[in-house]
């Protein structure tokens, strides 16, 4: 149980997308900075220099008013990528590209300025075409085991939590005494003992 | 590049539910790297001129590193404690050593005065108290039969005793056995 949502500073999945990597430009000058380009051997980070850094500090340096740095897009949400999903995005093991496609997708448009305008569209596309077979995995017994492979992060979620729910109708159907269950934690730290056994 | 030792915590907590041990050593390399990275930003903020306020970026660089270093270590921090408190609603007011041998003596501390507490809070409802862990789901029964899964010994409640062990059936009070039932200890045997 749950007391207080974890709310966006403490989200773990947040610091983990914000994590990820983009290759950016720098356009003004960094002095003492050489070390993060790791091709170059210079003191200084000198404008021009191409480096990858995370999306946390991409979207520091490169907001409105201050372009120090200008990223550009993974390779995933261009043309030749969004084709191969237009063409089926059940097909893809997206978990490959990035685990956190749609996270990824949904931070970086003010980030990156380019062409960005259709990144939202392909996401919800991609989605609405994925979610099916994710919502028949579900109310299917069999096969759930080949789909978990190439769902994202956010997929596996919405496909435990929906066997879950399952699995409460499933209980409420039957009503009866309310169980009263062991704990998960005590249920995991069980798992453990019979490991190290 | 900056905060890998700090992401590297919080993959961690990414990874299982548990409590695992406390990282003691990335944690001080984390804080290390950010004591490194003021003292780095207090020598050149000097430097900055009129003409030159190329270092500008630099600090600003660092100042994110800092700041994003200093959401990871309480991240780290939020989330043991989240669990913990977890674990005192499942497990009740003394946890197994799996768990406590994992705490640091801060956690052990807070897991105290959370306990004190939730004891006196409980003791401000009603005349003589509630305790609010019962009855998390509403009972329909008084009396449930619980089968025992591991040994646990002599069990007393309203002046009588029952011992519980291994593999034997009882009918219980549902008050009584709901924690050890948490706890791993008994069963619930549907009738």
């Amino acid at each position: 149980m749950s007391l207080i949502q974890p709310n966006q500073y403490f989200s773990i999945k947040d610091i983990l997308v914000t994590e990820e990597r983009v290759s950016s430009e720098v356009r003004q000058p960094m002095p003492n900075l050489g070390f993060l380009c790791s091709s170059s051997k210079k003191e200084h980070l000198d404008p021009g220099s191409k480096l990858d850094i995370p999306v946390w500090l991409a979207s520091s340096l490169s907001s409105k008013h201050k372009s120090i740095v200008s990223c550009e897009l993974p390779r995933f949400y261009k043309d030749s990528y969004k084709e191969i999903l237009h063409a089926d995005a059940c097909a893809v093991e997206l978990n490959k590209w990035n685990q956190y496609f749609y996270e990824l997708g949904l931070i970086l448009p003010p980030i990156v300025k380019d062409d960005n305008q259709q990144i939202p569209e392909l996401l919800l596309e991609v989605f609405k075409s994925r979610f099916r077979l994710i919502m028949d995995c579900e109310q299917s017994v069999f096969g759930a085991h080949s789909i978990q492979v190439q769902l994202t992060a956010l997929e596996k979620q919405l496909l435990k939590q929906g066997n879950q729910g399952k699995m409460l109708l499933i209980n409420w159907l039957n009503k009866g005494v309310k169980h009263i269950q062991t704990s998960d934690v005590v249920d995991n730290l069980r798992k453990r003992k019979r490991m190290e056994v | 590049m900056f905060c890998r030792d700090a992401v590297k915590l919080v993959a961690e907590l990414n990874q299982t539910e548990d409590i695992k041990p406390f990282n003691e050593a990335v944690f001080r390399q984390v804080l290390e790297e950010v004591q490194s990275l003021f003292e780095e930003n207090s020598k050149d903020v000097n430097t900055i001129t009129e003409d030159n306020t190329a270092p500008k970026n630099t600090l600003l660089v660092r100042h994110y590193a800092m700041n994003r270093n200093k959401r990871c270590l309480l991240t780290y921090l939020f989330h043991r404690m989240r669990r913990l408190r977890q674990a005192r609603w499942e497990l009740g007011s003394i946890i197994p050593p799996e768990i406590s041998k994992n705490l640091i003596k801060p956690e052990a501390q807070w897991f105290h005065n959370y306990n004190k507490s939730l004891a006196t809070y409980m003791r401000t409802i009603g005349e003589d108290g509630l305790n609010i862990l019962n009855d998390i789901q509403p009972p329909k029964s008084l009396y449930i039969e619980v089968r025992c899964i591991q040994d646990y010994g002599r069990l007393e409640f309203d002046g009588q005793s029952v011992m519980l062990k291994k593999n034997t059936y009882h009918l219980l009070p549902r008050s009584e056995c709901e924690s050890l039932i948490r706890q791993g200890y008994l069963e619930h045997v549907s009738s």
